[in-house]
């Protein structure tokens, strides 16, 4: 029988083992009868509290909560709520690697401990405090002597298949998981790796003599006796340290880029203008006093570590993976509160799964109290032909408090957009500007930056919009 | 890696493509993956093994060799 006033994670409904729900906003999960065992293992042997202090695993606690579905429930429990759940596709190429040295490290452990994992979706990892976490507390199960491991297709799809294209391809080719729910099929890995499978080992065993197995097992029906019993504890372990040498020897390729290069270089900032524009920005955000901070177009993060004085938590959106590669790299050693993601916003990632609903779209996740958008507009309106009324809309959609550039048209930046193309931007002027978002927002106060033909402007959306 | 293990793997590649089977069928495709997992667990599970005690079997190599020399 089902209780009211709770509403199901539209993205938990695959495990018959529990779900998660959220009843007045906080987020429970059931665990169903089935589980009983594996949470009592899970619990009783120390694997838990293991991996809560090693901060592998989201840490929850038991409440007495009506469950949400009372026939079948053992146990709710309370996990700790991620601020912000992003995506293997938003991920640059060492959140996607960390995240996979972290689930094979958790599968160590729960080796150690009698247990194993009984799926590797890339979607169980999360980052808090820029660290990967376990967060589906469901994936336990008490392992049986002798299996083989039930995740290792999985872990190969959702983490070894598209780091290694990532890394012998293009840093990309993650975006494939928008389409490929389940990670990449090992098939289309072969396909795409081609004559890259012969030359390392890994690739070799794990995607090609893989998905040779799968595809030529996908027609035939197996006798049970036949897949019984045979995988001993020292291949378990062999097959784990096999996936963690292979996921650890991958690099990228390509450290570079047109844009990672571009804040270096300080191409549009005298150092006396950058000071301005950084001291602007940070009296902004003491009057914004915000929570959380959306730092769009922000390169390698200067002004989200700005941002990140302020306010307690800042995500760092770039459309250029070697940006937010070099973003990660630099806030992963102090545990910044910065979680950098790629993302592309006239282009921003979609809802997917079963109903479109199972993994949400960037604005049905959250929004933030504070919008960062410095050197952006003009990337926006001119590279990407977005009128102002549609820009404005957006940032009224996704924040309250504002901090936004305005690039004019006769920036040296913006002239070099319009280079090679005719100009058919006339009502691209700071007046224009002014007008199209003083529809939506209130413009606070605003700042010429010196030495420097920029502007920056605090605006607070209007109650009524 | 080596010139001849590229080879290797490249010849075996081009002898399983030769018994090539497209796969958009009914059966989990899971299956395939177990059955993989239980044909490579001697070899994976050797290669860790002798990995694990590789300090040890060293140890004993050149005891037997020093023995053998004096």
């Amino acid at each position: 029988m089902m209780s009211p006033n709770w509403v199901a994670e539209a993205g938990s409904f695959r495990d018959p083992n529990g779900f998660v729900f959220y009843r007045d906003g906080t987020v429970y999960r059931q665990l169903n009868r089935k589980h009983e065992d594996n949470y009592h293992r899970l619990v009783n042997s120390g694997l838990y509290e293991s991996l809560v202090e090693s901060k592998l695993l989201v840490p929850h606690k038991e409440v007495d909560v009506p469950p949400a579905d009372r026939d079948d429930c053992f146990k709710i429990i309370q996990p700790e709520r991620i601020p912000f759940l992003s995506y293997i596709h938003e991920w640059c190429f060492s959140q996607l690697k960390d995240a996979a040295l972290v689930t094979l490290r958790i599968q160590k452990k729960a080796l150690d401990f009698g247990m194993s994992l009984r799926d590797c979706s890339a979607y169980n990892i999360q980052f808090m405090e820029c660290r990967p976490v376990l967060i589906d507390t469901l994936s336990f199960g008490i392992h049986e002597e002798g299996q083989p491991w039930g995740a290792y297709r999985q872990f190969c799809q959702h983490f070894l298949a598209p780091l290694m294209l990532m890394s012998r391809l293009d840093v990309r080719l993650n975006q494939l998981c928008v389409t490929e729910l389940d990670g990449i099929p090992l098939h289309l890995a072969r396909t795409l790796l081609s004559h890259r499978v012969y030359t390392s080992w890994p690739a070799f065993l794990h995607i090609y003599l893989h998905a040779r197995f799968e595809d030529y097992y996908s027609t035939r029906i197996v006798p049970k006796d036949r897949s019984a019993g045979r995988f001993s504890h020292y291949s378990f372990r062999g097959l784990i340290d096999s996936l963690e040498n292979a996921v650890m020897r991958l690099k990228l390729k390509q450290r570079s880029s047109q844009w990672l290069t571009y804040a270096a270089e300080g191409q549009s900032y005298s150092d006396d203008s950058f000071d301005h524009k950084v001291q602007t920005v940070k009296a902004y955000l003491d009057k914004c006093k915000p929570t959380e901070v959306w730092d769009l177009g922000s390169n390698t993060g200067v002004f989200s570590r700005v941002a990140s004085e302020s306010a307690s938590r800042i995500i760092a959106f770039d459309q250029d993976p070697y940006c937010v590669e070099a973003n990660y790299l630099q806030v992963k050693p102090d545990r910044a509160n910065i979680l950098p993601l790629v993302l592309n916003l006239s282009n921003p990632t979609p809802a997917i799964g079963w109903e479109n609903q199972e993994r949400r779209s960037l604005l049905q996740r959250a929004s933030a109290d504070t919008v960062l958008a410095l050197a952006l507009i003009h990337h926006l309106a001119i590279t990407n032909n977005l009128p102002l009324p549609k820009l404005a809309s957006f940032f009224a959609k996704i924040c309250r408090w504002l901090i936004i550039e305005f690039v004019p048209k006769d920036d040296p930046k913006v002239q070099l957009l319009l280079t090679n193309r005719e100009d058919i931007f006339p009502r691209y002027t700071i007046a224009a500007f002014e007008h199209e978002f003083g529809r939506l927002f209130s413009i606070e106060t605003r700042t010429e930056i010196r030495s420097c033909k920029r502007t920056l402007f605090l605006m607070q959306r209007l109650p009524s919009s | 890696m080596s010139t001849s293990l590229v080879v290797l793997f490249f010849t075996i590649g081009l002898l399983l493509s030769l018994l090539e089977t497209r796969a958009y069928a009914y059966i989990d495709p899971g299956t395939g993956s177990y059955l993989f997992q239980i044909m490579v667990a001697s070899l994976i599970g050797a290669g860790f093994a002798i990995k694990t005690y590789w300090s040890r079997i060293k140890k004993f190599v050149k005891n037997l060799l020093r023995k053998n020399s004096s």
